[in-house]
């Protein structure tokens, strides 16, 4: 009884202090400068972005975020380059979206161009 | 004996969750942000920033640093309807009902002159300066030509079919495009393009006229630290007010993965041209929308080129510039003008700065920000 309780408050011990205590930088979606979501960089995942005129695929891949998949008319958020660094975004004009990086390391510059 | 280290480890476990518990939503917030958090109190004094997406068909963001988040939209949404009254004047695809804009001034061509707003005057005037700095390399008479590689751009984006256009009709086009065919007369503030087939492009110039006007513009209306980027043409009111620190523009790795070089700048402007966010491919081919007036094709010797200084204008017309000539004649030309400096990306993925460059860039080691 005894080392059964010592075992799991030595479990719950080591699950506290090895838990990650800061979460890493994340992918900010904005449409029309309201969010509608924050993603993690850290895990792999696929969003689908409705907007009011269509749709924009989001796509978490090992540490970086890109658009695989749009119906906008000039495709320009797809052939946008992957981003994964503070301050960096990708933009589809016709559907008012931005994917924008936040947070991690405070933004190392105020613009990318 | 046996009760008392069953209730210590009881503290040690209930200490334990309650830490683990208290920490959780920190963790979760931060992680996962979610909008219905959003309360209406204004968070005061800060950095704020708004993406317009209906100007220049690219995206403008402008960040300022005002007293409050309330004091910043009304900022921002003045800024929003000047910068919208520049665009609808050089707009040349839409018509605004009673606005002689530039898509009127070429509709017009060939038939008679046109009362224009002063600022058609103005971008035309400084079309003509840029053609001049430029040796005829940015040309704002050269939209028949320009027009073609739209048409073929906007067929690629839409209907994927990647075409080039025919190269006896942008030969035909070229003779179009005589800068001296565009007339301005300040006294009658009328503008009127000659030749009726010769049609204006402002794409090298526009952005780089209204940037800096929209600076001025947010800091009459009381911003005295911000920055405005339209599409690559960043101006910068002051430093910023937080710490005092310059502004630090990046210039984007073509290849995507973040920037290769930074400037640091204090009320002055960085202008990028590049080929990777404008272009489409034929036959494994780039295409980009920097065309060269010499060969009426798109210029292969960079990947992006990068001008500094104060007048953004002119930044705007010799980073395009820039783009269509060699390095040695861009080197010498950035030489020759006061106040600017520049940076370019070959084709090969080496790079080139100006003599003053070197005083502009941030220290590569201080960028982790530790």
């Amino acid at each position: 009884m005894l080392s059964a309780l010592l075992l799991l408050a030595a479990a719950l011990f080591v699950f506290h202090f090895a838990a990650p205590k800061k979460a890493g930088a994340a992918a900010k979606i904005t449409v029309d400068n309201q969010t509608v979501a924050t993603l993690p960089l850290s895990k792999n995942t696929t969003y689908k972005v409705e907007t009011a005129v269509g749709y924009n695929l989001v796509v978490i891949e090992n540490g970086r975020a890109f658009v695989r998949e749009a119906d906008c008319k000039n495709q320009i958020c797809v052939k946008s380059r992957a981003i994964a660094r503070a301050g960096e975004s990708i933009v589809c004009l016709p559907h008012k979206m931005t994917v924008s990086i936040v947070g991690g390391e405070p933004p190392a510059v105020d613009f990318v161009v | 004996m046996k009760k008392t280290l069953c209730l210590l480890l009881c503290a040690v476990l209930c200490g334990v969750l309650l830490c683990g518990c208290a920490e959780k939503p920190q963790t979760e917030t931060s992680a996962v942000v979610s909008v219905d958090s959003e309360v209406s109190v204004d968070p005061g004094p800060g950095r704020y920033e708004e993406t317009y997406y209906d100007l220049f068909d690219t995206e403008c963001t402008f960040i300022a640093f005002t007293e409050s988040e309330t004091e910043f939209h009304e900022i921002s949404d003045k800024l929003h309807e000047y910068l919208l009254t520049y665009h609808k004047l050089y707009d040349i695809y839409n018509d605004y009902e009673g606005l002689n804009n530039m898509r009127a001034l070429n509709m017009a061509a060939g038939t008679e002159p046109m009362i224009v707003d002063g600022k058609i005057l103005d971008l035309l005037e400084l079309g003509k300066r840029a053609y001049e700095v430029s040796g005829g390399k940015v040309n704002i008479a050269y939209g028949t030509v320009l027009s073609q590689w739209h048409t073929m751009q906007r067929v690629a984006d839409e209907d994927n079919v990647y075409v080039l256009p025919n190269e006896d009709t942008l030969k035909e086009c070229a003779t179009h495009t005589n800068i001296n065919d565009v007339v301005i007369d300040r006294e009658n503030s009328t503008a009127f393009i000659k030749d009726a087939a010769t049609k204006l492009n402002v794409g090298a110039t526009g952005k780089g006229y209204a940037a800096p006007k929209g600076c001025e513009s947010a800091n009459a209306l009381g911003a005295p630290s911000g920055a405005l980027n339209m599409g690559g043409n960043v101006c910068t009111i002051g430093v910023k007010q937080d710490d005092g620190a310059k502004w630090s523009v990046g210039i984007a790795d073509p290849d995507g993965n973040g920037y290769i070089e930074a400037v640091e700048v204090a009320d002055k402007c960085v202008v990028t041209s590049g080929d990777y966010e404008r272009y489409f491919e034929v036959e494994g081919e780039r295409y980009c929308h920097l065309i060269d007036p010499a060969t009426n094709y798109p210029a292969r010797t960079f990947r992006s080129t990068t001008v500094i200084g104060d007048d953004a204008g002119l930044c705007d017309a010799l980073s395009t510039a820039l783009f269509l000539l060699s390095l040695d004649e861009g080197k010498q030309l950035i030489e020759n003008t006061d106040g600017v400096e520049a940076f370019w990306i070959l084709a090969d993925g080496s790079t080139a700065q100006s003599s003053g460059f070197a005083a502009l860039a941030v220290n590569k080691n201080d960028e982790s920000g530790e």
